[in-house]
């Protein structure tokens, strides 16, 4: 076949707009029509051409209330675990939530599991009724702490847990921030975080934790959504 | 010595609530006893301040709440 004649049997395999010419095999071009709008080109092996127009990962996150309607009420008991869970993002809020006793501090650990977290950021504690005067870094190891009360049971602690890669088996990245408020005589305190969990198998449950036996949950929500 | 808590466990779904009370692992009574003794350690410093400063107020005259006012 003469150079002359490759090109127009090239020239004539484009025959709309967007067509791009895509090789079902070594020296024999094809046509590959355009996709749809907003679809991106992808290899697929299993495609003539090794090719195909899909839609672009992880646009648009869709995101469900997993223990809805309402949440899960935080009003007894000193660890309140939720199962069934089986998202790859998981977004967990923590809403004003009421402990029985003064030294009291919240904790989220994922399956059940201790000790396997490592989150590095910001440490935060009022120490007085009218300024934040302690603010230090935190290395946590242990679970993922997210507030708490030094002094009064008046004080409450909102916060959110973000979690990422919670159907893989690996490291998945955890996002924190919390902090109780500054009721009464409260010394409260609270985190900024962020870091790893060193996960060997894919997330099914979340805990929170109050940090000791006889301290309870009074009142408050835990409202899971997953995407 | 290890404590006995209780565990609500919460089927997401259907809403299916088991109650389990269990002892701490050894992993919650090191972390435990790690933040009382932070905790502690937090008091006494807040304490101690606590007392430098009315000792202050005391020295100017001032209420803890005309202090808040000046500072904010």
């Amino acid at each position: 076949m003469t150079r002359a004649r490759d090109v127009s049997n090239i020239d004539g395999l484009l025959t709309a707009k967007g067509d791009i010419y895509a090789a079902t095999a070594a020296a024999t071009p094809s046509r590959l029509g355009v996709g749809a709008n907003a679809t991106v080109l992808t290899a697929d092996s299993a495609e003539a051409t090794g090719l195909k127009w899909a839609a672009p990962g992880g646009a648009g996150l869709s995101w469900t209330l997993l223990n809805g309607p309402t949440g899960t009420a935080l009003t007894s008991g000193e660890t309140v675990t939720v199962t069934g869970l089986n998202s790859e993002n998981l977004m967990i809020m923590f809403q004003d939530v009421e402990m029985s006793n003064t030294n009291n501090g919240l904790t989220v650990i994922f399956n059940s599991q201790t000790s396997v977290y490592q989150l590095n950021g910001i440490y935060m504690q009022q120490t007085s009724s009218y300024n934040v005067n302690n603010i230090s870094k935190w290395n946590g190891t242990f679970g993922i702490d997210i507030g708490g009360i030094s002094a009064s049971t008046s004080s409450k602690v909102s916060a959110y847990v973000y979690l990422t890669g919670g159907k893989s088996s690996t490291n998945k990245s955890i996002q924190v921030a919390g902090m109780a408020n500054a009721a009464s005589t409260a010394t409260p305190y609270g985190f900024i975080t962020g870091g790893i969990y060193k996960a060997t198998a894919p997330t099914t449950s979340v805990s929170v934790k109050t940090y000791s036996a006889g301290h309870l949950f009074v009142s408050g929500t835990m409202w899971i959504y997953g995407a | 010595m290890k404590m006995t808590i209780t565990e609500r466990i919460i089927e997401a779904t259907t809403g299916i609530e088991t109650v389990v009370k269990r002892e701490e692992t050894d992993e919650e009574l090191t972390y435990r006893l790690e933040r009382e003794a932070t905790i502690a350690a937090e008091q006494a410093a807040a304490a101690e301040k606590a007392t430098a400063r009315q000792a202050v107020l005391d020295r100017l005259g001032l209420t803890a709440e005309e202090a808040a006012l000046l500072l904010n």
